[in-house]
């Protein structure tokens, strides 16, 4: 009986050397959207993302989710950089500058596919056409 | 394959980017004695086509997506070092307009796709097309084939091995997902190449026979 009154009254206080783990859901985490040129999202991707007074040193490490979202809780004002690779040799290195408010100066990249198609060929075959000018030109002369 | 600016260690963007500038420059001086009023618009609709294709995503199992180069199709139409040179142009103008891929990693990734993929990608044509006995002025589509999924796999391997020493991912992960993936790619830029080479030497036979620089 004695015994038993021992073991019950050390058996709690072993409690108190286990870790205990806490909880707290709440909102204020920036988050970036990574997606290719067609609008499709960059899945699963490896991100680094890198502090303001710690550039050489991971912040964090994780992955995009389905969606290529990537989010992130920042502790300090400053150029956030955020490291995102695909493994195929596609990504994205992005500094997020946190204001006094910790938050995100929001900035948009990229082209429309469409804009950028019209764009791109439009370039080729203006600069095609000045190679031929200058080539007759030379020959001109 | 566009690598962006901070994936790479300083060493690899100088020694690379030397190497494709030194390559642009000879490939430069080596064109322009067989430039013409045919080849000029010839290079721009390869160009045009090169950077249309480099738009199409081809997606990939498990999650990722990748494109077809286009190196091969020119190095053969027009020599390897006119498809160089028409590699290195669509290069530029995707990163200096579009910012696709980091103006650091710019001659990283002319090296991976134009060095390797045009240069390269010709040698192994040349090489297969001696093993398969094809003649002069005939396209042998084994070779075309192998040529295309080896210059992409290798392209892949190179840029894997590029990350890998900068840190940004380990050698083995990468170099296997890369080179599956690219496996893939590297197959239908195959058939792609065949089937473009296949049409042009029905339709513009002539097109076939201008000298490869």
């Amino acid at each position: 009986m004695k015994k038993l009154l021992i073991v019950l009254l050390i058996f709690p206080l072993t409690l108190i050397w286990g870790h205990g783990v806490n909880h707290e859901v709440s909102k204020g985490a920036v988050f970036i959207k990574i997606t290719y040129d067609d609008g499709t999202p960059m899945s699963y991707s490896e991100v680094i993302l890198f502090s303001p007074d710690k550039q050489d040193v991971g912040f964090q490490q994780g992955a995009t989710d389905k969606n290529g979202c990537f989010a992130f809780v920042p502790d300090r004002v400053g150029q956030w950089k955020v490291v995102v690779s695909d493994g195929m040799g596609h990504g994205v290195s992005e500094i997020i500058e946190i204001d006094e408010g910790f938050i995100p100066r929001i900035s948009q990249r990229g082209w429309n596919k469409w804009h950028k198609f019209i764009t791109g060929i439009s370039l080729i075959f203006g600069l095609t056409g000045l190679a031929l000018i200058f080539k007759r030109k030379k020959k001109v002369a | 394959m566009h690598i962006p600016d901070g994936f790479l260690d300083l060493p690899i963007i100088i020694t690379l980017s030397v190497v494709s500038a030194g390559t642009i420059f000879y490939a430069s001086k080596k064109t322009d004695k067989y430039i013409g009023e045919k080849r000029i618009p010839l290079m721009g609709i390869m160009a045009a086509f090169i950077f249309a294709v480099q738009m199409l995503n081809i997606p990939i199992p498990g999650g990722t997506s990748g494109h077809i180069t286009g190196a091969l199709l020119v190095a053969i139409l027009l020599g390897p070092f006119t498809g160089f040179l028409v590699m290195s142009t669509v290069l530029i103008l995707q990163c200096l307009i579009f910012q696709e891929g980091g103006l650091t990693a710019l001659g990283v990734n002319i090296f991976n796709m134009g060095f390797i993929g045009a240069l390269g990608g010709y040698l192994i044509y040349r090489t297969l097309k001696k093993i398969f006995r094809s003649g002069k002025g005939k396209i042998s589509p084994p070779a075309v084939f192998i040529a295309a999924l080896l210059s992409t796999v290798l392209a892949a391997l190179a840029c894997s091995i590029e990350l890998s020493i900068s840190g940004i991912f380990p050698f083995k992960a990468s170099a296997i997902s890369m080179t599956l993936a690219h496996s893939i790619i590297g197959s239908i830029e195959g058939v792609i190449t065949v089937i473009v080479l296949g049409f042009l030497k029905k339709v513009r036979p002539d097109l076939m026979e201008i000298e490869k620089v």
